[in-house]
């Protein structure tokens, strides 16, 4: 071990994006000794560098700004908070206490007080939808094209159609549009919309881009570049329709079908994660399953937009700096339940400390208008919202008060009930 | 005329009811809050969107800008604005916020940098 | 006009081994193929399953070559650091037809020399391969059966030719050959014209085409159409052994692998097809692979699948292996019908071809300074942490991760690019060093490896394939539709 570098700090954070630093800044502000970010790119903002569209901190800052603007203020603040930012530097294994880390000057572990995992998200791929066909050059996620276009200043193609009605798809067909490319078809395999209306409205209908709701792409033809795609209208159980096929020539096909928490360096912990948002297990305080590692942003649940990673990630930092200086609170834990209508909650559980009150995030299975959202414990009504229209595309909450938070003696389960559903 | 807006301004998306008969008279209905009605009545007459692009940069280790305009533009100059876009070349440091082109396109807004680099 | 003494035709896993096999001798040796990248149509996308000859027909030629090259496999791992796995195979047996099948299945092995091929209890097998199937009666057990990088081992073969000095000629068509005088003379490739004294055909799925060109053709080829699915790493239930259907006469069926690089690799169909550049996955055979393989292995998980693909077998009629060295166009050797058997085969072969030609009068010197090892590309995944530092610390390009799922670096990356028959596209980094092989499939590591392979290959972005002759991976001027 001669010559390998060994460093130890209160808080480490994984990953220089919007959660990152949110986190890092926070844990900071609450009084850490040392917070050091870990980021592999060889600058900080993350995937916001190439998300160079508008949309973004209407929410926490008041007005809407591009991505990169939006990472910039929070580099700063990280920065003048103190957080100390590693770039060019990839965490490689996670142990109880201690992250690997490798940069070209080497391997460094880094020791924690608290750790905070912030790595964000990846594409699903072609291969997670089981795409019959050819497997051509032309095929791209949409973030993956993204990055070509906005931060290479690369063209990938002209003729494009694009799979699912994600909101990175969305504002793909509109950004290759304004390249000069001709977007063919938005094809969704699902009735509804997958990202948020507003995309719809200011990237394909502005545009004159058609969406083809319950439709797929059920083959793929191309030797060398994709020369097309054959969509075809989905049964009410998602199974193509035989017989109503649909060729589209075309020399590019962008998949924008949803987003996966990366967590693999969450696994080499042995970080329990959940099956269904497939990011780790955690309580209010953003506390997964080994009590100095916190998670937060896409790592922990897709979100849909990134001022609520902001906030949410603050809290996740401010918590690990607590837990650094042995000053979280602790109290049983009661697990959260998605009921009816609901896909998934997070947190996973509640702490039934009165500290604070406590945010459940969660999404519902089916879009609807006039739908009703209750939070009960034990016949108790915790909380209740209503809501004129609900997609699954938005990321929904509710706030226990810090009262019944202390009260707590069960399960929590949060339900949606929609007036009509739009499905 | 009569027009169904999904509203941009937020994430919400509001679906707003708009009729009109002239600039002067736009009743609108749908609405959460005041940006979404100002956005609604400027729907009905003059569509405005705020222009993003990235644009060729001489800097160490970077390629593109990414640059946007500093208020909204009328909608017909998305794609004029795109092509001229494609023609920009930015050299040296440039912070967030420096003014690449003054008045773009006569569009009365700035095109301005989003990053500093 | 370029000339040589040998033309082999085709990089495949056969071209590749002959190739080998004449660097030991003096002389110019060339290989030039349609592809990018050696490992050929067949070679880089089969099984990789290096078996006995167990199930071979008994007495032919097909079945004396394989026995030959099986025993030849291990040291050839071991003097070219080729990944190979001893993890033996298991068919299970499920049905009264397939019981029925054993003790003819067992009488051919014994047939062939294969005597450690033998059929165990349900108790036994379950014991050693607790993911089978419970509803097994037993299972036949060959525990010889052997799982290599079938892609590494064609590279490996090919950068020790190159080094012994085998040149290379990829992205190079032969679109035809001139006889004069009951001889080959000249053969026309889409690079330009080659005089070769001999011309070796090995050229695989289009080995018909190439023995048109010189009248020697009275067979055909068609593609047998291979899907297959790829498990990731860490998928809940993994194989320890080979896991293979019953064999027919056909084929093997469909097998549950472990790979050399901790993947599950599930398939293959085994479709005829006409069309010679068909590699489309269908829906109708993913079913069929998924079907089969959770008969077998009920827990397999498939929504960790990381990729399907196809592989291309060449199905020659009439069957068989044949060598040909012709005597109506003299030079020429016509290598076909080297089917799914040929990638353990090729070891053999290399040498068969090369005797063959000798009987045939040609004259071969042995070269002094003929160099028999090869290292591999060091990994940086999997190494421990003073192992990693060290790495770092000889060429910090290993501290700099590009494909993050695989955990390869950009030290690995540029090797595979500047090794002899270096990777020039997307696929051949991938295929060599695992970037874009993991679960995001190139999404993160895809536009940093396209600007390594631009720098590295002195070509702007545009130009950068994702493999064979046109498919860019970025919008390409030349691109008309």
């Amino acid at each position: 071990m001669l010559g390998m570098k060994t460093k130890t700090c209160d808080v480490v954070v994984v990953g220089a994006g919007p959660a990152g630093l949110s986190a890092a800044e926070a844990a900071k502000s609450a009084g850490a000794g040392n917070v050091l970010i870990v980021e592999r790119d060889a600058a900080a903002g993350g995937i916001l560098r190439q998300c160079i569209h508008p949309g973004f901190g209407l929410k926490v800052f008041g007005e809407e700004l591009t991505g990169p603007e939006y990472a910039e203020r929070y580099i700063e603040r990280a920065a003048a908070a103190g957080a100390e930012l590693l770039t060019g530097t990839t965490a490689l294994e996670l142990r109880d206490r201690e992250l690997v880390c490798a940069s070209p000057s080497g391997i460094v572990n880094l020791r924690f007080g608290a750790l905070v995992l912030a790595m964000g998200c990846r594409e699903r791929t072609r291969a997670n939808l089981v795409i019959p066909g050819a497997r051509p050059s032309g095929i791209y996620t949409a973030g993956t094209a993204q990055k070509l276009i906005n931060l290479f200043g690369d063209k990938v193609g002209r003729e494009v159609v694009i799979l699912g009605s994600g909101d990175i798809g969305m504002i793909m067909a509109r950004r290759l549009t304004l390249e000069g490319a001709h977007v063919k078809a938005v094809v969704e395999l699902l009735p509804f919309l997958a990202g948020l209306a507003r995309n719809k409205a200011q990237c394909l209908d502005d545009f004159g881009i058609p969406l083809l709701l319950s439709h797929t792409v059920v083959d793929i033809d191309g030797v060398d570049r994709l020369t097309s795609v054959t969509i075809a209208p989905v049964d009410e159980k998602r199974r193509p329709i035989p017989g109503k096929e649909e060729k589209i020539a075309c020399d590019t096909l962008l998949l924008s079908v949803g987003l996966i928490p990366e967590n693999e360096l969450s696994r080499t912990g042995g970080i329990a994660l959940s099956p269904v948002t497939r990011g780790p297990v955690v309580n209010q305080f953003k506390q997964t399953s080994n009590p100095a590692v916190f998670a937060c942003g896409n790592v922990l649940h897709v979100n849909d937009l990134v001022d609520h990673v902001s906030v949410e990630s603050a809290e996740a930092g401010r918590n690990a700096a607590l837990y650094a200086a042995g000053a979280l609170p602790s109290a049983p834990a009661f697990p959260t339940v998605a009921g009816p209508g609901v896909r998934y909650v997070c947190p996973q559980s509640v702490v039934a400390d009165g500290g604070e009150d406590v945010t459940l995030f969660f999404r519902t299975t089916l879009p609807g208008r006039r739908t009703e959202f209750l939070c009960t414990s034990g016949g108790k009504v915790l909380a209740t919202r209503k809501s004129p229209r609900t997609s699954p595309g938005t990321m929904e909450q509710l706030v226990i008060p810090k009262d019944a938070v202390a009260a707590l003696d069960g399960p929590v389960e949060v339900r949606c009930e929609h007036g009509e559903v739009l499905a | 005329m009569k027009k169904t807006i999904t509203c941009t301004v937020c994430p919400r998306g509001c679906e707003i009811e708009a009729e009109y008969t002239s600039a002067a008279d736009i009743a609108v209905k749908g609405h959460s809050c005041p940006r979404g009605e100002r956005y609604a009545k400027d729907e009905c007459l003059a569509p405005k969107r705020v222009f993003t692009s990235s644009v060729r940069i001489d800097a160490p280790g970077r390629r593109m800008l990414p640059v946007r305009t500093s208020a909204p533009v009328a909608k017909d100059m998305l794609i004029p604005c795109a092509e001229a876009a494609h023609g920009i070349r930015v050299e040296g440091h440039v912070n967030v916020g420096d003014v690449i082109r003054r008045d773009f396109l006569g569009t009365g807004a700035d095109l301005v940098a989003s990053m500093t680099l | 006009m370029v000339k040589t003494d040998v033309l082999i035709i085709g990089a495949g896993a056969v071209g590749v081994a002959i190739a080998r096999e004449f660097s030991k001798f003096r002389g110019r040796v060339l290989v030039c193929d349609r592809n990018d990248d050696v490992g050929g149509d067949a070679s880089k996308s089969c099984s990789g399953l290096t078996s006995t000859s167990a199930t071979m027909p008994v007495g032919t030629l097909e079945c004396k070559i394989r026995t030959i090259a099986h025993t030849m496999v291990d040291v050839l791992c071991r003097d070219l650091d080729i990944p190979i796995i001893h993890c033996g195979s298991i068919a299970p047996v499920l049905t009264d037809d397939q019981m029925e099948q054993v003790p003819k299945l067992l009488d051919k092995a014994w047939q062939n020399g294969v005597w450690d091929y033998e059929f165990m209890p349900r108790e036994e097998i379950l014991e050693m391969e607790p993911t089978l199937n419970p509803a097994i009666r037993g299972g036949i057990y060959s525990p010889r059966d052997s799982q290599i990088n079938q892609f590494l081992m064609v590279v490996a073969e090919a950068e020790n030719a190159a080094e012994n000095g085998v040149e290379f000629l990829l992205d190079c068509e032969v679109t035809g050959i001139e006889t004069r005088d009951g001889r080959v003379r000249r053969v026309i490739t889409t690079k330009g014209e080659i005089e070769a004294t001999w011309v070796v055909n090995a050229a695989g799925l289009h080995c018909d085409d190439i023995a048109k060109m010189v009248g020697e053709c009275d067979f055909a080829v068609h593609p047998r159409k291979g899907e297959f699915y790829v498990l990731g790493h860490d998928t809940p239930v993994k194989v320890k052994h080979i896991i293979s259907s019953v064999p027919t006469p056909k084929t093997r069926g469909v097998l549950v692998i472990p790979t050399t690089d901790d993947n599950v690799l599930v398939g293959p169909t085994a479709d005829d097809v006409e069309d010679k550049t068909d590699r489309k996955t269908t829906r109708a055979g993913l079913e069929e692979v998924r079907t089969k393989a959770l008969e077998m292995v009920p827990g397999l998980c498939f929504a960790d699948t990381i990729t399907q693909f196809v592989g291309a077998r060449p199905a020659r009629v009439p069957e068989g292996y044949h060598i040909l060295v012709s005597e109506k166009a003299r030079g020429y050797v016509g290598i076909s019908g080297i089917r799914s058997t040929g990638l353990t085969a090729s070891l053999a072969l290399g040498k068969y071809v090369v005797h063959e030609m000798r009987g045939a009068g040609l004259a071969l010197e042995r070269k002094v300074g003929w160099v028999r090892t090869r290292r591999g590309i060091v990994k940086f995944a999997g190494k421990s942490d003073a192992e990693k530092d060290a790495l770092i610390a000889r060429d910090p390009l290993y501290g700099k991760i590009v494909c993050r799922c695989e955990q390869v670096t950009e030290a690995e990356i540029v090797q595979a690019i500047r090794r002899p028959v270096g990777a020039r596209t997307l696929d051949a980094v991938k295929r060599r060093v695992r970037a874009g092989m993991g679960r995001c499939q190139s999404g993160f590591c895809g536009p940093q490896v396209l600007a390594i392979l631009s720098r590295e290959l002195g070509i702007p972005e545009s130009d950068v394939r994702k493999r064979g002759v046109a498919a860019f991976m970025l919008d390409h001027p030349t691109d008309n539709n």
